[in-house]
């Protein structure tokens, strides 16, 4: 098993959406650690420890909004895989939208996955739990060299 | 709207400045002819008609006029010319009224007065030329006014050339003084030189200015037929100066056959009278009966000869035959007659009979003698003599053709013989030969045509008339030409127009998709996320609170979070509904029915559960987007199952070709639509029934009328309420000229 937990970066803009997430992995049995960034220059400031974040740790999993103020998800997504210390993060895209060309665009950016946000409270939490389950429970993340 | 083509200016700049130089020039130089006395300046030619000084100075200033003109100096150009045309009216007005106001030689005496009918005097078409040149320069100016102004100015500037050109062709064929208007004064040849070259000036003028105002030159069409009018009349005048040639010729011809056959008679009575002396001297006197008989033999066979008679040495006459009428003649002395006297002494000297002078009866009439000297062997014998009343002699010679020509004979300076109206005819035509006999016998005869106009013979005559009718015909192709040409030049502009509106409302269509596709993106995430939130919190709020709330409340928060679904679903149906143009991918050739399968796989469970049957006549390949059909198929297929009544659905799919297009029918035993709603039905979000009773956002006939659209094609409903439906839509069997475009929009 882990000796750590498992370091989650969320970046989400909508406070909302945001505490709906905290509070389904609240309840989640994996050891985990949520960090929650607000817009895309925040996030790769996160991940490439640049002030104010140079504390922090090195994210297992990414979940990531398309549409975000500053740089929007979709550039975030390409920088991210662009970046050789970088691209073995998965990234999983957590949206609103549905539109085709998004959900193309986002793998065409080697998005690990895309997961539309229902809208039903239940739903989400079924979501979060998913999300949860198989990338914190059943795939085999890239260890941290 | 006017498109204003560029004239050629450089070129209209170089015709008024030259030609207006050039006339300013030959005025000028005329004037120092005059001032100089350098009549080479002022007639070219010796004999020729001189330009007067008036119509020197009047070039000078059309000259200058011109000048200004094509310097857009319009002032000078008004000014130079109004004088020129003053003068050509007060003299216009001399000729018109027969008055002298004096402007004739207001300057100089005129020195050379050749042609001229009176000295100094400008030739009236000269005048009308100035005038017209002020009606140019003056209309030119103001052609922006009106296109009438416009057409005035070319008119009368096409007028000059014409008249200059018609004036140069008949003095250098020197027909002029044949048509001159009377006997007015002629125009030299440089005048005419310089109309011609004045009026072109000005035509390059009027182009530029009506070219500047109008998109036609409305006097073209005249300037043409004039042009052609004059080349017309240049023929005419050629062919009339080869008949005056003609003319001249036969007047020359006839007239030297006259005086020949005048020679040949009066030798024949002089032969005849000689022989008669030549009998008397051989036998020394004719006895008195003999002679007689001969000589009224004589007398009675030659027309004119009016008696025979014998003088002695003593000039005393003796015998006269015939003696009627001549009683008191015998025994007159000749003595008393000196010119008889001299004309004897002639005849005598050089042996020869001779001719007297001619004289006049009593009565008027011109009368000839013939003196013939006698030789005798022994002195003198006397003279015979012969009286010939003239008229009479030449009746069968000069009479004959009368009809067609006058004659004149003189007899040195008297006239001895005139036909009818000779005066009238002088300066015309007059060809003239002599013959000359002893004595007093120096005749001169000289013939001119009877009719002064000219019989023109059939070809003339045609020149004339097809020329007339090339100059209309020609005149009235240019004007249907540049109609012609105007028509394709507002329709190029209509259809520039036209295309310009379709290439702006593309434009404003093109922008107005990616609006429209730019708000349902932003709905599609924008929207949504408050709408989460609602839900979300909502539901949270009835989760954690559960045992806070009532069944009311707990109601109303279900009510709140299917408000807030339903808003969802609204929101995702208007972006597909949006997308269906915008985003609706490329279209090829695909088999309908394979289209209707994947249709019906996508709607296998709800064909499972309600039992229901599908069936489809044959079905054509088209040229269609294959998502999109599909969906088609789909939304339609899915309404039959979806409204079915009590009956198990029965659906059956068809397609009827037709001459340019596919009718497919989507039949259904549904519960069918009301007449009033057939309409109402596609749009979007309209629905007929609660959602109660089912489900759903209205979008699907919406989707199906756009798709239709989308291809070129039309969708429409028959249906009885309670028995069932039938679907209707066309699709096009060939590719439209130009599919709707797919945009590809980056949001």
């Amino acid at each position: 098993m882990k000796t750590r937990p498992i370091q989650i970066l969320l970046v989400e803009d909508n406070p909302g959406d945001s505490e709906l997430a905290k509070m389904a992995f609240r309840d989640s049995t994996v050891s985990h650690k949520l960090a929650i960034v607000e817009d895309g220059e925040l996030a790769l400031a996160y991940l490439r420890r640049e002030p104010p974040f140079e504390r922090a740790q090195h994210p297992d999993l990414v979940l990531l909004d398309l549409n975000l103020p500053k740089l929007d998800g979709k550039e975030v997504l390409a920088i991210i895989k662009q970046d050789p210390t970088l691209k073995r993060i998965p990234v999983v895209i957590l949206t609103t939208s549905r539109a085709q060309e998004d959900v193309l665009r986002a793998y065409d950016l080697h998005a690990n996955c895309y997961i539309q946000k229902p809208i039903d409270m239940t739903q989400f939490t079924r979501v979060v739990r998913s999300i949860e389950d198989f990338w914190l429970g059943t795939v085999v993340l890239p260890p941290e060299v | 709207m006017v498109i204003q083509r560029p004239p050629p200016h450089q070129l209209t700049m170089v015709l008024a400045f030259g030609s207006g130089l050039f006339t300013a020039i030959l005025g000028v130089s005329a004037a120092v002819g005059w001032v100089a006395h350098i009549p080479s300046l002022i007639q070219v030619l010796p004999g020729n008609a001189p330009m007067q000084f008036n119509t020197a100075i009047c070039f000078l200033l059309c000259g200058a006029a011109l000048v200004c003109l094509g310097l857009d100096q319009d002032t000078p150009a008004r000014i130079t010319s109004a004088i020129a045309a003053g003068t050509a009216l007060v003299t216009l007005l001399q000729y018109l009224f027969s008055i002298d106001f004096g402007i004739d030689q207001l300057f100089l005496v005129h020195y050379l007065t050749e042609r001229s009918s009176h000295p100094g005097r400008m030739a009236p078409s000269s005048a009308c030329c100035f005038l017209l040149a002020y009606i140019t320069v003056e209309a030119c100016i103001r052609s922006g006014r009106s296109p009438r102004l416009a057409f005035l100015s070319g008119t009368a500037a096409s007028l000059i050339v014409m008249i200059g050109a018609i004036a140069f062709l008949g003095i250098s064929v020197e027909l002029h003084k044949e048509y001159y208007l009377g006997n007015m004064t002629q125009v030299a040849i440089h005048s005419s030189i310089g109309f011609i070259l004045w009026g072109i000036g000005a035509l390059a003028c009027c182009w530029k200015r009506t070219t500047t105002h109008y998109p036609t030159v409305y006097w073209l069409p005249v300037s043409v037929g004039l042009g052609v009018a004059t080349l017309n009349i240049g023929a005419w005048i050629a062919q009339e100066a080869e008949n005056h040639t003609n003319l001249h010729s036969q007047t020359a011809s006839a007239v030297s056959a006259a005086v020949d056959e005048l020679r040949v008679r009066l030798n024949n009575l002089l032969d005849g009278i000689d022989r008669m002396a030549l009998r008397w001297s051989i036998r020394n006197g004719t006895p008195i009966e003999e002679w007689r008989q001969d000589a009224a033999a004589h007398v009675a066979q030659i027309s004119g000869l009016r008696n025979l008679g014998w003088i002695d040495h003593t000039l005393t006459v003796q015998y006269i035959e015939p003696i009627q009428g001549f009683e008191g003649v015998p025994g007159l002395d000749l003595n008393r007659y000196p010119s008889l006297v001299e004309t004897i002494r002639f005849a005598e000297e050089h042996r020869v009979p001779a001719l007297s002078p001619i004289t006049e009866t009593k009565s008027g009439k011109a009368i000839l003698h013939i003196l013939v000297p006698i030789f005798q062997q022994q002195g003198a014998g006397g003279f015979l003599f012969g009286e010939i009343g003239l008229e009479e002699f030449l009746a069968p010679t000069l009479g004959k053709s009368s009809n067609s020509l006058m004659f004149c004979l003189r007899s040195g300076q008297t006239t001895v013989f005139q036909s009818h109206g000779w005066e009238a005819a002088e300066g015309s035509i007059v060809e003239t030969a002599s013959a000359t006999f002893p004595g007093h016998g120096a005749w001169t005869l000289s013939a001119t045509p009877r009719n002064r106009v000219i019989q023109q013979g059939r070809a003339q005559k045609m020149v004339g008339v097809t020329g007339l009718l090339l100059a209309l015909s020609t005149a009235l192709t240019t004007l249907f030409a540049q109609k012609a040409r105007a028509n394709a030049q507002k329709l190029r502009h209509h259809q520039e127009h036209l295309e310009e509106t379709v290439r702006r409302r593309t434009v404003e269509l093109e922008r107005s998709n990616r609006e429209l596709e730019q708000f349902a993106y932003v709905a599609s995430h924008d929207l949504q996320e408050p709408l989460r939130m609602v839900s979300s919190f909502t539901q949270l709020l009835s989760q954690r609170y559960s045992d806070k709330l009532d069944d009311e409340a707990h109601s109303w928060i279900d009510f709140a979070v299917e408000g807030a679904e339903r808003m969802h679903g609204l929101i995702n149906d208007l972006l597909e509904y949006s997308r269906v143009t915008t985003r609706g991918g490329g279209f090829e050739i695909i088999d309908s029915r394979v289209a209707l399968d994947h249709a019906l796989a996508n709607l296998q469970i709800s064909l499972n559960e309600t039992g229901g049957i599908v069936t489809h006549g044959e079905l054509p390949h088209l040229y269609a987007n294959p998502v999109q059909l599909v969906q088609l198929f789909q939304n339609l297929i899915g309404n039959a199952i979806k409204f079915r009544g009590r009956h198990t659905p029965r659906i059956h799919v068809a397609a009827q070709p037709r001459q340019d297009h596919w009718v497919f029918s989507v039949t259904d035993n549904g519960i069918g639509i009301p007449e009033r709603h057939k309409e109402k039905i596609f749009v979007i979000f309209q629905r007929l029934h609660s959602r109660r009773e089912y489900k759903g956002t209205g979008i699907g006939l919406a989707l199906c009328k756009r798709i239709v659209e989308r291809h070129g094609g039309t969708i429409w409903l028959e249906s009885e309420e309670g028995k069932g439906s039938t679907f209707f839509f066309t699709i096009p069997k060939h590719p439209q000229d130009s599919p709707l475009p797919t945009e590809e929009v980056t949001a």
